[in-house]
């Protein structure tokens, strides 16, 4: 109500600016929510892997529905506002900012029920307490980078942006360890093949949310200062990974 | 005793909302124009509160709704009333942090939208929100329509934290199925084996099973003992008190553990941080049975070659650091140290924890652990004896003592179960005289 008492004596373009600005606003709510949802699954994933039950695994997998079409209505009210708005400088670069975001989290949820999934292939198989503690610490340190992402970006937090990056050295370390212990588990035949495998595809998970959290950091450092600084970081997320991933990777994705 | 407080809480709404509504349409009457009276702002929050929007008739009233306006602000349940067109009208301090949209509370947020939505159209709704954080919560978010006459004039929502009344069921019925488990599998395991007995004319066999009915016995009474201690516990503070050394408490403790240690090839350091004694008041009998209780623990789930594991790196900074910080050779380790006593908030306190490198506790399980019959994984358990009681008469021995207990765990990499008690005043004695 107060709104238009206000509005109704200012020109029509500052009636248009509110309602451009509430856009926005709402548009950052509901990237602040997407976030949540796919910081929920995270703990929820890991639960269902470690307690080895079928049908929390199942609801991590149907829950997905709501993260993807969150996303995809995210996406277009995206479209949508720079179409209408024709947006410049720091909101052109916002709303880019939110459309590469929305794809980093819409990514990460996917990655949980990718835990899900591969829970469910080893179904039966006992776990060491030493994975078991692994999986935990990674799936913490995995949901604490994405929440600190999203902080960065809910508050154009810049330092806390270009600090993920450290960060989740830590969340590469864990994934070296799984891997190092999956590798002793199946030299002693305390797992077998088959689950070693979907180990290292399930540390592997975890780790690739700790890049999306990185990316969106490093969305966030060229929302706020436009420069594309960590351009050597950028590339970091991904070819860290990659070399990661050959230790990982060549033994669980053939 | 919940649902008292949401019938109040309702009750106080409507008169709120009602006081609000009629405060406005009896203004005219009561209050002649230019006597206007400047109404207390009753909240921070409430910007577009009706409390606020204009003068309230003097008197009785005005106290009434001012009063309830700021009992409602300080409600630890979060309230949100909002008008006909779903326009926000009032929400308290507790829900207002779900407006920050952040993590969890942009969830709680959404699910306050949803139910809201479906009010104004005049329907009753509820949501569950199981919130895995961190923190883990668990909230009820409802909504219902207050109807004046066919439309709906305005819609109140409730937000209610219900994690500690969940924590409190699933404790309670929890323990029912276990207490009954732990007594109802001897018992029966007794009358199988003594029906089998009595068709028995093999004395062999019968050797056998006077052997496990034996066992079973035995089990049994071990856990009426450990029930009677718990009993005993339960009735109060220690009654006898002496002055004793937490140093040869812990050494009594380990003599009582020793062969059970040695059979499994385990070795106990004591790193005595303090290098003397440390003086604690309490019973000495009931304090050495909780250390030999959680050494024998330590014993139990440590694996005999796991000090032949190296640690792999340093610790960074990994949530769990108490973990790390006690690591000698040893694979169970009990440090001994007087902590605080810098400021007169802050009292000396003789810590004393017992580290491991066992097997460790799923963290699902670590608020639990000290819950009477609680089992993280009921089939180790049987093969390592035990009554499922240790750990609770370990903390209530231990409260009974002025004192807490905290277990920090990781999977894998072991456990440290953390007592403080006060320090008695003759160390504080002993510490001057120095």
């Amino acid at each position: 109500m107060s709104i238009d008492d206000t509005t109704t004596n200012q020109p029509p373009q500052t009636v248009h600016r509110k309602a451009y600005h509430r856009e926005l606003e709402s548009l950052t709510n509901g990237i602040l929510r997407l976030g949540a949802l796919a910081c929920e699954t995270i703990p929820r994933a890991t639960e269902a892997l470690l307690s080895g039950n079928l049908s929390d695994a199942q609801e991590v997998i149907d829950a997905d529905d709501i993260v993807d079409d969150l996303a995809a209505e995210l996406e277009e009210q995206c479209l949508s506002i720079m179409a209408r708005q024709a947006p410049m400088a720091g909101e052109l670069r916002r709303l880019v900012t939110c459309i590469h975001m929305i794809s980093d989290i819409e990514r990460s949820a996917d990655l949980m029920v990718n835990v899900c999934k591969a829970s469910r292939r080893m179904f039966g198989q006992p776990l060491t307490p030493q994975i078991r503690g692994l999986a935990a610490s990674m799936s913490k340190e995995a949901n604490k980078l994405l929440r600190l992402s999203l902080d960065a970006f809910a508050d154009s937090n810049v330092s806390l942006a270009a600090a993920l990056a450290d960060i989740d050295d830590e969340l590469d370390q864990l994934n070296r360890d799984m891997v190092e212990a999956i590798f002793a588990h199946e030299g002693d035949r305390t797992i077998e093949l088959s689950g070693a495998v979907q180990l290292a595809l399930i540390a592997r998970y975890y780790e690739r949310v700790g890049d999306h959290a990185v990316n969106v950091g490093e969305r966030v450092i060229y929302m706020v200062t436009g420069k594309h600084e960590l351009e050597a970081g950028a590339a970091r997320g991904d070819g860290d990974s990659h070399r990661d991933g050959d230790a990982s990777d060549s033994s669980a994705e053939e | 005793m919940v649902e008292v407080v949401i019938a109040v809480v309702a009750a106080t709404i409507g008169l709120a909302a009602g006081a609000a509504w009629s405060g406005r349409r009896s203004r005219s009457s009561a209050v002649a124009p230019g006597d206007q009276v400047d109404a207390p702002v009753p909240l921070e929050s409430a910007t577009t509160t009706p409390l606020q929007e204009g003068s309230l008739p003097p008197g009785d009233e005005t106290l009434a709704t001012d009063l309830v306006a700021k009992a409602l602000a300080d409600l630890q349940l979060g309230i949100v009333v909002f008008d006909g067109d779903g326009e926000e009208l009032y929400r308290n301090h507790a829900a207002d942090e779900f407006k920050t949209a952040r993590h969890g509370n942009a969830l709680t947020e959404a699910a306050l939208e949803r139910v809201v939505e479906g009010a104004l159209i005049g329907l009753s709704l509820e949501e569950s929100l199981d919130l895995y954080g961190p923190p883990q919560r668990s909230l009820r978010v409802q909504a219902s329509p207050i109807i004046d006459g066919k439309n709906v004039s305005g819609v109140t929502a409730v937000v209610e934290d219900v994690t500690e009344a969940r924590h409190v069921e699933r404790v309670r019925s929890d323990f029912v199925a276990n207490v009954s488990h732990e007594l109802r599998t001897p018992v029966g395991a007794m009358s199988v084996l003594a029906e089998t007995l009595a068709d028995c004319d093999d004395l062999e066999v019968a050797e056998r099973l006077t052997t496990r009915i034996q066992r079973e016995a035995g089990r049994m009474s071990q856990t009426i003992a450990d029930l009677l201690v718990l009993s005993r516990l339960d009735a109060g503070a220690v009654t006898a008190s002496d002055t004793m050394d937490l140093v040869s408490v812990v050494a009594m403790a380990i003599d009582r553990v020793s062969e059970g240690a040695t059979q499994r090839g385990i070795d106990i350091a004591v790193d005595n941080r303090q290098g003397g004694p440390i003086l604690v008041d309490g019973e000495q009998g009931q304090l050495v049975s909780a250390v030999a209780n959680l050494l024998d623990n330590a014993i139990k789930y440590s694996d005999a070659n796991s000090a032949e594991v190296p640690e792999a790196r340093p610790q960074g900074n990994r949530g769990s650091t108490a973990v790390s910080t006690i690591r000698t050779d040893s694979p169970v380790t009990v440090r001994l140290e007087i902590k605080g006593g810098s400021s007169p908030t802050d009292p000396p306190e003789a810590i004393l924890a017992v580290a491991d490198r066992g097997i460790g506790v799923p963290e699902t399980d670590l608020n639990r652990i000290f819950e009477r019959f609680y089992r993280v994984d009921s089939a180790r358990s049987r093969d390592t004896g035990g009554t499922g009681l240790g750990l609770s008469i370990v903390r209530n021995t231990v409260l009974n003592h002025g004192g807490t207990i905290e277990v920090d765990s990781v999977e894998g990499r072991g456990s440290v179960f953390t007592i403080r008690v006060p320090l008695s005043s003759a160390q504080l004695q002993v510490n001057g005289s120095e």
